[in-house]
């Protein structure tokens, strides 16, 4: 009698055990799976205004990544970059429109010294950039960072700033 | 790729779409490019401003 009471506590402590581990199990996956704890996770910004002195435009661009996620998040380099697009000339305008975008645009590389973002981490970066001389037209910012678990992608327009608007 | 919008300024985006973005040879070709402008010696500007003068 003693030795079978003694095989079922047996049992029952491993039957506890096994479920406590399932529960564990369970648990973990709808945190860490589920939740998306792990998964990379960016938020970016990207903000200009454009500038001029000495008759030369400049477009000061600010771009800014932060790491909201809890994974480290590797940035890959060669396909991660800011677009800067300048938009079609428009003539006769008499209603509201949406402004149409030129197709060629630059790309120009950021954050360089960055390889990784860790969790947490914001990294802002201001870059100057040489413009054209177009009519006071706005420009389009398009900042994109690709790592190996996905893409980010923000867009911006940079405005002249009010007090270089000739009168 | 879901966006959330901040004004008329930017956008942030909140989650990610495809593993690589579908114009990806667009911006490459395009980065190319601008590389290569910005290795290109600067324009006769000056000297047509002096010629100008």
């Amino acid at each position: 009698m003693n030795l079978l009471n003694g095989l079922t506590l047996d049992q029952l402590d491993k039957l506890v055990k096994i479920l406590a581990i399932l529960a564990g199990g369970v648990a973990a996956y709808y945190k860490f799976v589920k939740g998306r704890v792990h998964v990379s996770r960016l938020e970016l910004k990207v903000s200009g205004s454009i500038l001029s002195k000495d008759n030369v435009n400049y477009l000061l661009t600010t771009a800014c990544i932060k790491n909201i996620g809890l994974a480290k998040v590797d940035i890959d380099h060669e396909d991660s970059g800011l677009r800067i697009i300048s938009c079609k000339p428009m003539a006769n305008v008499t209603t509201a429109q949406l402004l149409d975008w030129q197709d060629e645009a630059s790309v120009f590389n950021v954050f360089e010294d960055d390889p990784w973002i860790e969790p947490g981490e914001t990294v802002e970066e201001k870059y100057l950039i040489a413009i054209p001389a177009y009519n006071r037209e706005p420009f389009r910012l398009q900042l994109r960072i690709v790592s190996e678990n996905g893409w980010w992608q923000a867009n911006g327009i940079a405005q002249w700033q009010s007090d270089t608007v000739s009168r | 790729m879901l966006t959330k919008e901040y004004g008329n300024h930017y956008k942030i985006s909140t989650k990610k779409a495809a593993a690589k973005p579908k114009d990806i040879e667009q911006w490459r070709k395009e980065k190319e490019k601008t590389d290569q402008k910005k290795k290109q010696p600067q324009s006769d500007e000056p000297k047509d401003k002096a010629q100008s003068k």
